[in-house]
């Protein structure tokens, strides 16, 4: 839909679309301005004006609406201001009379030098006269620069094609007077125009002359063949980039699905890889378990969001730049996007520093646990709570600390447990649990290991126990650490059963056997570490 | 000298005896003159002839007519004036001499 406007041209009406309007009214005043001192100016307006408006009126046969195109041709067939006013300036009488017309259109603004390649000037694709005239150097000068920089360093065309797609063309005259520098009016125009003709009466006379100067249809070949390998280049280019840009688009689009389905489904649907296990819960859940404040679990999921959705909608962004080729693209999109980036990772590094703050001092509880002193004579049995086993599927695990998320409602925290075994300073078998864990504060660490829950069952001389403690409902990990150590007089026995081994964190040996090779055998506390009774051989 | 300015006054002459001349077999149209000349590879755009066409007017030697046109505004039909049919006649005279003369400076230069 374009814009129309209603023009009255020799008594005639016209509807003009906006371009055209523009075109023809730029036309007519360059017109005007030509003529600006000839005799009988209104008269040779007036009949342009009706001879245009003729025009027109053939050219709108099934339309209503003058169209650009319409508006060009019309001018082409009228011929450009530079053909009137030749004509009139150079009748002598009349430039007799009108002393001074070129001082009158003379509105001079000296532009500022545009770099162009000019074309129809140069040897090849006219890199180096548009460089010379922007530098004002004589182009020889420059050839041989590339040239040399051809013969040196094979880089010269290179950076010559690059000049030659980058720099536009000089085509109309008044892009040829802003590549001289000189200013755009009238008078510059028609000097321009009349040495341009005197330069193709000159290439016409070395066409003639091609026999003497073969050098010429060389320079026109090339010239020739050049144009036609750009031109191949730039569509293969374009093709490139389109096809780049399609490629762009569809994986910002199936990125953008995958996107939009992990948000909805509430962060379903990742898979959290920590070391060699691949744990299988939302996003939500795990940093559920560190965030005491919901409203700054939401600050943070929003910027991973904005942290996420950005780098895709960069791509898509791309993607349409690349097909359309348009600049407008890279403009307040990209900057908006670039913002949310930022902001995005601001809102995640903020949040997630508060929780680092509530790492930051250790708190420790030790609790003695009761046990019925069994006969001397029998074995301590040290048995696993099996049926206590988590899915190991949901284990987190970052080197220095592991735990276990189940995902049930409400989602709780498991730990591992550990178990160190040393000889009691007295005659009795003493268990004791160490918890610890971390908070902002001491205090506040401390009421957080008070919140781990241990298990230990004593059945006549079997000890249970759940190599796994949890978290009280509601408490967020903040590394909770809880150890059994089982402290056994001198001279008592105590034998180890499967799994038992995985608790252990500290359970000297004279033997020096590893952790697993204690499982089923019955050691006995010796002076300072346990003994094999039932070993055959010799630790490996 | 400037080659491109001796060609347009001597082709800015031709014109105006072209003009007359072509106006010589009757009134004509603008775009009639126009064809006409465009034919004879004289002028390349329409724009060249109004200013012309005004000046002869001007100096007495044409006259138009408005006469109402079916497609589009009303048309300027241009006719020699009995001035002009005289400035023809003398200038088809000199334009004579003048290929009789020129033809003559030519022609070493054609046997070359």
């Amino acid at each position: 839909m374009n814009k129309t406007i209603s023009i009255n041209l020799s008594g005639m009406l016209f509807n003009l679309e906006e371009g055209a309007f523009n075109k023809l009214s730029n036309y007519l005043s360059a017109i005007k301005a030509s003529f600006k001192n000839a005799e009988g100016r209104d008269e040779i307006i007036g009949d342009i004006e009706s001879r245009i408006a003729e025009l027109f009126h053939e050219k709108l046969k099934n339309r209503q609406v003058v169209l650009l195109q319409d508006v060009e041709e019309v001018i082409t067939l009228m011929g450009q201001p530079e053909d009137y006013s030749e004509e009139t300036q150079n009748d002598p009488s009349e430039t007799q009379s009108n002393p001074q017309p070129e001082q009158q259109t003379n509105y001079e603004y000296a532009g500022p030098r545009r770099l162009f390649r000019a074309p129809d000037e140069g040897m090849i694709g006219g890199v180096c006269v548009g460089l010379g005239h922007y530098f004002g150097i004589d182009p020889v000068w420059l050839r041989i620069a590339f040239l040399a920089a051809f013969f040196i360093a094979g880089g010269g065309i290179l950076i010559y094609i690059i000049l030659w797609i980058v720099l536009p063309k000089a085509e109309s005259t008044a892009e040829k007077l802003q590549m001289r520098g000189e200013p755009v009016n009238i008078s510059n125009i028609e000097k321009s125009i009349r040495d341009e003709l005197n330069r193709i009466q000159g290439k016409t006379n070395e066409f003639t002359q091609k026999a003497r100067n073969s050098g010429s249809t060389a320079t026109n070949f090339l010239n020739e063949f050049f144009e036609s390998l750009l031109r191949l280049i730039r569509q293969f280019v374009a093709f490139m980039g389109k096809s780049l840009g399609i490629f762009f688009l569809g994986l910002g689009g199936i990125l953008l699905l995958v996107w939009l389905s992990v948000v909805l489904s509430g962060g379903y649907g990742v898979n959290i890889s920590t070391n060699d296990e691949v744990s299988n819960f939302s996003i939500n859940t795990f940093l559920d378990a560190f965030f005491t404040n919901p409203s700054h679990l939401k600050i943070f999921l929003i910027g991973l969001a904005l942290f996420t959705i950005t780098p895709i909608l960069s791509l898509l962004l791309f993607g349409l730049r690349l097909i359309t080729r348009k600049g407008l693209l890279s403009g307040w999109p990209s900057t908006v996007n670039g913002s949310l980036f930022t902001i995005g990772l601001i809102m995640m590094v903020v949040t997630a520093a508060l929780i680092l703050t509530e790492f930051k001092s250790k708190g420790k509880l030790i609790e003695p646990i009761g046990v019925i002193q069994p006969m001397l004579s029998d074995t301590l049995e040290i048995k696993i709570l099996q049926d206590a086993k988590p899915q190991l599927k949901n284990q987190i695990d970052f080197d220095t600390w592991k735990f276990y998320l189940e995902e049930e409602e409400p989602p709780f925290i498991l730990g591992e447990a550990g178990l160190d075994v040393r000889k009691s300073d007295n005659e009795q078998i003493r268990v004791q649990v160490t918890k610890q864990a971390r908070g902002e504060t001491k205090k506040i660490a401390i009421l957080g290991a008070s919140g781990i829950n241990t298990y230990i069952k004593q059945e006549k001389n079997v000890l249970w126990l759940n190599p796994y403690f949890t978290l009280k409902s509601g408490m967020k990990w903040r590394n909770q650490q809880a150890n059994f150590t089982l402290a056994i007089p001198e001279g008592k026995f105590v034998r180890f059963h499967p799994g038992t081994s995985e608790m252990f964190t500290d359970v000297p040996n004279i033997q020096n056997f590893e952790e697993e090779e204690l499982e089923m055998e019955v050691w006995k506390m010796g002076k300072d570490a346990l003994e094999c009774q039932s070993c055959l051989t010799e630790a490996k | 000298m400037n080659l491109e300015n001796t060609k347009a006054q001597m082709r800015k002459g031709v014109l105006e005896f072209c003009i007359l001349s072509v106006l010589s077999n009757g009134d004509a149209y603008t775009s009639d003159i126009i064809n006409k000349l465009k034919e004879a590879r004289l002028i390349v755009v329409e724009g060249t002839l109004y200013p012309m066409l005004t000046r002869l007017k001007n100096a007495g030697l044409l006259q138009y007519r408005w006469e109402e046109s079916t497609s589009g505004p009303p048309r300027k039909y241009y006719g020699l004036t009995h001035e002009g049919q005289q400035f023809l006649q003398e200038l088809k005279g000199s334009w004579n001499d003048l290929v009789e003369s020129v033809s003559q400076t030519l022609k070493p230069q054609v046997a070359r």
